[in-house]
């Protein structure tokens, strides 16, 4: 009886803290497309590939922060110089596409068209093509 | 020396954004694969691997893969990479053993078959069928079944015919080629020679992976420099369309944009994935070379640290050492270990 009353109060618990932090584990499609936003304004660029499918054809060398600092210019930490604005969310089960219009510093000469496809890799979205203006930054290679 | 590092290195003009994928269609004995996210798991029948994910195979370990009109036999203790990149502006896949043994069998030749990469060399297959072994010293030896192959490193190129091999020592041009006899084809026993010959002079093995070194180094350094280049002429172009678009409005900074800014930006692109190829390279053979030399060597003269040659290797090792973080390191970043 007493370990019945110890494992409901367990389950009580369990749901309120997945209520608190967001029902469900794993990255959502906004949720990847903040942590990009938030790598692309970092001092750095190195955690950006980590938003990436690892299964991409130049995972390796796309962890070199220098190649995205090419794309998007690289100003400073500590400001959101890069900005989102969403238009639209094509989400399926297992493949997503989220389009949007960037701005950035003056030298990123934005805003620019943004598309971003992403994939579900197990209970995360991780981003697995990017477009800039319709320019591969990351094109598709399954 | 130069001349054929440039134009070698000219060959490479960028890595590729092409997929390359081999799916396993037999496997036994001990087996992983580590993926290019970092993550390593054992090798599952059925499953594809992709270009940058390596396998890596156990004293008995045997893995066959399957690719377009190819099949790939992985043998005992091999390192093998599935790798790409980009000559005369198309994609090329790379099969990279590092390490142990693979043969490589087409069903049909389709003008478009990958390169063979071994640590010391690179070769091109017009042939149906060969062998490609990697010894512990860096060296390499390809064995032709059928069909025609052309090895080439360091400026020479040899070309192989049925039942004819050649073997290249790492940081030197192809030897003469041979002709070999099926009962002599052993790479364990080829391998156990490579060791025998890495006791026996251990400074000429370490020479050689120097030297290749330095190539790798020298490829990092021309598409570094143009990097470097490239990059302050986008930034000052960048602050130039800035201008533009204060006197001229929008539309004609799209137009700069689009003729002097986007063209930067896509060399940019070109060039950081060329320095990290070559980068990526040599730390591969700086680990599975590099490293396992040392440890020989270490054993070797472990009773005898005094030794004359362990002395001297020691210091070359840690020269090459001190070169391999001088040229290769400021190309890694930390995901890279």
């Amino acid at each position: 009886m007493r370990v019945k009353h110890v494992l409901q109060v367990a389950g009580v618990a369990l749901a309120l803290l997945a209520v608190l932090f967001g029902c469900s584990f794993g990255v959502t499609i906004q949720g990847r497309i903040e942590q990009f936003l938030e790598d692309l304004n970092a001092t750095s660029r190195d955690q950006l590939y980590l938003n990436l499918d690892p299964a991409l054809t130049d995972y390796n060398s796309l962890k070199d922060p220098l190649y995205w600092d090419g794309w998007f210019p690289l100003v400073g930490g500590g400001t959101s110089y890069f900005l989102v604005n969403q238009v639209t969310d094509d989400s399926g089960v297992t493949t997503a596409i989220v389009t949007a219009d960037i701005s950035g510093p003056a030298t990123f000469l934005g805003p620019k068209a943004l598309v971003i496809g992403l994939v579900k890799d197990g209970l995360n979205w991780m981003i697995h093509t990017i477009t800039l203006d319709a320019i591969d930054v990351v094109p598709y290679n399954p | 020396m130069k001349h054929t590092l440039a134009a070698f290195a000219l060959m490479l003009v960028a890595v590729g954004l092409f997929a390359v994928s081999a799916k396993v269609v037999d496997a036994d004995g001990p087996a992983t694969v580590r993926l290019k996210s970092g993550k390593s798991e054992p090798v599952s029948i059925g499953k594809s691997y992709n270009t940058g994910d390596s396998i890596r195979t156990g004293k008995n370990g045997l893995v066959e893969l399957s690719q377009e009109g190819l099949t790939i036999r992985v043998g005992p203790s091999t390192v093998f990479t599935l790798l790409e990149k980009e000559l005369g502006g198309k994609p090329k896949g790379v099969l990279a053993v590092t390490l142990g043994s693979v043969k490589v069998k087409y069903d049909r030749l389709t003008g478009s078959e990958p390169l063979i990469q071994s640590v010391g060399c690179i070769a091109g297959v017009r042939g149906t069928e060969l062998t490609v072994w990697a010894g512990t010293d860096g060296a390499s030896q390809f064995i032709v079944d059928s069909g025609l192959v052309s090895v080439e490193a360091f400026g020479k190129t040899v070309e192989l015919g049925p039942d004819e091999s050649v073997v290249v020592l790492n940081g030197e041009q192809p030897g003469d080629k041979f002709t070999v006899h099926r009962d002599q084809i052993d790479h364990s026993k080829w391998d156990a020679g490579r060791v025998e010959a890495l006791l026996a002079d251990p400074l000429v093995a370490l020479a050689g992976m120097r030297e290749r070194l330095a190539y790798y180094a020298a490829n990092i350094s021309e598409y570094s420099t143009r990097y470097r280049d490239v990059n302050s002429r986008l930034k000052a172009e960048r602050e130039r369309a800035v201008k533009v678009g204060e006197e001229k409005g929008s539309d004609a900074v799209k137009e700069y944009e689009r003729e002097f800014v986007t063209p930067l930006v896509l060399e940019n692109a070109s060039l950081v994935l060329n320095y990290r190829y070559f980068g990526l390279a040599a730390l591969s053979m700086r680990r599975f070379v590099g490293s396992r030399m040392y440890l020989m060597l270490k054993v070797k003269f472990a009773a005898t640290p005094e030794d004359l040659v362990w002395t001297l290797f020691a210091e070359q090792f840690a020269a090459f050492v001190a070169e391999f973080e001088k040229t290769i390191m400021p190309v890694l970043v930390d995901a890279d270990f």
